[in-house]
């Protein structure tokens, strides 16, 4: 039995429709038929902080790129005391693998929920128009899988997370989501519309995490998943994380795992946080051309210090080593780097460049007149 | 579609025959379980399923489903009180809020804030205790025990594959014209009334749990149709449905995907192997006869 209500919205979507069928020639929006006769392209996806092989300019047509990821809940190591946490990732990375297409291509994903797993899942595409970004469409039970395919309209670099219906917090605090980067078909230009290039692409993905603590401030562990979600709920609602770390968790990127480069090599660093804002820096360094939004449509800033990255969102700097060394990549508020653990370690390698830096005289004893 | 509400089929035969063989069947012991039961007679419910249905690709409405009971069904006339629930967590048989020792629970208002865990954990220690078999309802058993209270789902829109925003619009519309969000505020027990089983308060402001686990029903062109089942999420049941992940007590959040979540979260137990007393026998029997009688 129809209420009014919903046999309004009935009416209206007819109009609606009937508008749309005369207006049709002017949408030109490619049916599903026409997609399916495009080129398919399969890529396996990458663990991060680093990201599949791609190009950075095309001069193919647009295409369909294909990815599958598995949805993985697990229990985590996130801290050097062995603090645990039940951690919900996909293809059991946190960050999620990144995915690249180009503007124009369509990105076809099969998201996998495995029947080991205790929860529904799905994925909002921020890089995708309609459905909830896809989250609509896309809740897999455990045993269950599906397939969505969105059109790449507009470049940048776009978060990516899970949005099940009541408890989309918990799920993206607990590791669920990652980047989509849609590059320009003629790749990256700055202000004047100049080429530019990257020798790598570094995919920083920061993480809040809140870890309920018991009476005497203890990190409290849980047997399963469930379990957890009450006291990570209120820990949650408090807004203080427990961690906020790189790569899902403190020293992910620093000692032996610290991310390498040659002095004169360029890369392309893309800092996601799905939650929460942040503001990366390169003590020593600085970002060359940064899209602080993360939208390659817009020309880049030069030469920046700092730049935020808003909650929800991901950007991009582009950088070239000038110096050899130790540079420490980190959120700017110094606290959350430090005490919480949201930094990351780049050892380069070169020729010193005295121009740039010379120490003129030694640390000594203070000169006397 | 449209279909009767609360339609109740009396397949009246079978129904009376079991409900005679039950007033002349061998005489029981008395309860030793002072949990306050109504006996519900056999009967059949029909109403939409519970559960995801697509066909094609696309959603579509639940298909209405008629289920028969053969046998009555023994129900707690009220919802499990905080202070059955308190005397469960206080024989570490049930987990407990964590205020636990703070103001006497009462045994006139429900227990809320229940899991679906908590409510399973507390009808294990009620059967061990009183030698009973205590259980959540069914999904059907759910709606046979709330007879008018049971608010059909509605029927919204026509699945066009071409077109998923449309079913789903329909859907929003049809949540959006729910009953706003009441009280929160746990209510002594008949504050919302008795249906006209004599339950009380059944769709108040405490939602139920159910045994019934979430469901995807797949038609595809081809493949046949193909269900997964997903018992990490249950049903609950109140002034409408709502599939909760069996861990969360507040629904708040975790509730239904749009819309009201439910109020509070609790539960009404089945008994199963009811022994029943004379005059409950002759209640189900009245009862077969009229389905309306309120039983006592
Ligand atoms: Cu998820």
């Amino acid at each position: 039995m129809l209420s009014r209500r919903d046999a309004l919205f009935g009416s209206t979507l007819v109009a609606l429709a009937a508008a749309a069928a005369t207006a049709a020639p002017a949408l030109a929006a490619a049916t599903g038929d026409d997609v399916a006769a495009l080129r398919h392209v399969k890529v396996d996806l990458v663990a991060p902080p680093f990201v599949h092989a791609h190009e950075q300019a095309t001069a193919e047509a647009p295409k369909v790129v294909e990815f599958t990821m598995t949805i993985v809940e697990k229990e985590i190591v996130i801290d050097s005391d062995g603090t645990k946490m039940h951690a919900m990732t996909y293809d059991g990375w946190i960050p999620g693998p990144m995915m690249i297409v180009h503007e124009g291509d369509y990105l076809q994903l099969t998201l996998i929920n495995p029947d080991t797993n205790t929860m529904p899942h799905n994925i909002d595409f921020h890089a995708a128009t309609g459905a909830l970004g896809g989250g609509e469409l896309t809740l897999v039970a455990p045993g269950e899988q599906a397939t969505l395919r969105f059109k790449a309209t507009r470049p940048g670099v776009f978060v990516y997370h899970c949005a099940p219906p009541g408890m989309i917090p918990w799920h993206v605090t607990s590791g669920m989501n990652g980047v989509v980067m849609v590059m320009p078909r003629g790749g990256l230009t700055d202000r004047a519309g100049k080429k530019l290039h990257y020798d790598r692409v570094w995919y920083i993905g920061e993480s809040d995490f809140y870890v309920p603590k018991d009476a005497k401030g203890a990190y409290k562990t849980y047997p399963s998943l469930g379990d957890a979600y009450e006291d990570v709920t209120k820990t949650m609602r408090g807004l203080i994380p427990s961690h906020v770390v790189f790569e899902g968790k403190v020293g992910a990127l620093t000692g032996d795992h610290a991310l390498t480069a040659k002095v004169g090599e360029t890369v392309l660093i893309v800092h996601a946080q799905a939650n929460r804002d942040t503001r990366p820096h390169i003590i020593g360094g600085h970002g060359d051309y940064v899209w602080e939004t993360g939208k390659f449509d817009n020309p880049p800033q030069t030469g920046l210090e700092t730049w935020f990255i808003r909650g929800g969102s991901a950007g991009a700097a582009l950088y070239t080593f000038r110096q050899p060394g130790i540079y420490a990549y980190v959120n700017h508020n110094l606290i959350e780097a430090t005490e919480l653990g949201a930094t990351a370690h780049f050892k380069v390698e070169g020729t010193w460049n005295d121009d740039l830096m010379k120490l003129v005289s030694a640390a000594g004893p203070i000169a006397t007149h | 579609m449209s279909i009767p509400r609360h339609r109740v089929l009396l397949s009246s035969g079978l129904a009376t025959v079991v409900a005679v063989g039950m007033l002349i069947g061998t005489p029981t012991m008395p309860p030793t379980d002072s949990t306050d039961l109504v006996i519900l007679p056999p009967t059949t419910v029909t109403y939409r399923a519970a559960g995801d249905f697509s066909r094609d690709g696309s959603g579509v409405d639940a298909p209405v489903v008629a289920v028969t009971f053969e046998r009555p069904l023994a129900v707690m006339r009220t919802q499990v009180s905080a202070a059955a629930y308190r005397a469960c967590v206080a024989a570490k048989a049930c987990d407990g809020p964590d205020d636990a020792d703070e103001a006497p629970a009462r045994d006139d208002l429900p227990a809320v804030g229940l899991s679906w865990r908590d409510a399973t954990a507390y009808a294990a220690w009620l059967s061990r205790t009183t030698g009973h078999h205590y259980r959540l309802p069914t999904d059907a058993e759910w709606v046979r025990l709330a007879a008018e209270a049971h608010v059909e789902e509605t029927a919204v829109a026509a699945a066009d594959p071409r077109d998923p925003a449309r079913r789903w619009l329909a859907a929003y519309a049809a949540e959006s014209a729910k009953a706003a969000p009441i009280d929160r505020k746990p209510r002594p027990f008949g504050h919302f009334g008795t249906n006209s089983h004599g339950l009380a308060d059944v769709a108040g402001n405490v939602w139920e749990w159910t045994d019934g686990c979430w469901s995807r029903h797949v038609d595809g062109a081809g493949a046949g149709p193909r269900e997964t089942r997903n018992c990490g999420v249950r049903v609950v049941e109140g002034r409408h449905r709502g599939y909760v992940s069996d861990f969360v007590r507040d629904p708040r959040s975790g509730g239904c995907s749009v819309g009201t979540p439910p109020s509070n979260l609790g539960a009404r137990l089945i008994r199963d192997d009811p022994d029943l007393t004379l005059p409950q026998r002759l209640a189900a029997l009245v009862a077969s006869i009229l389905p309306t009688a309120a039983l006592r």
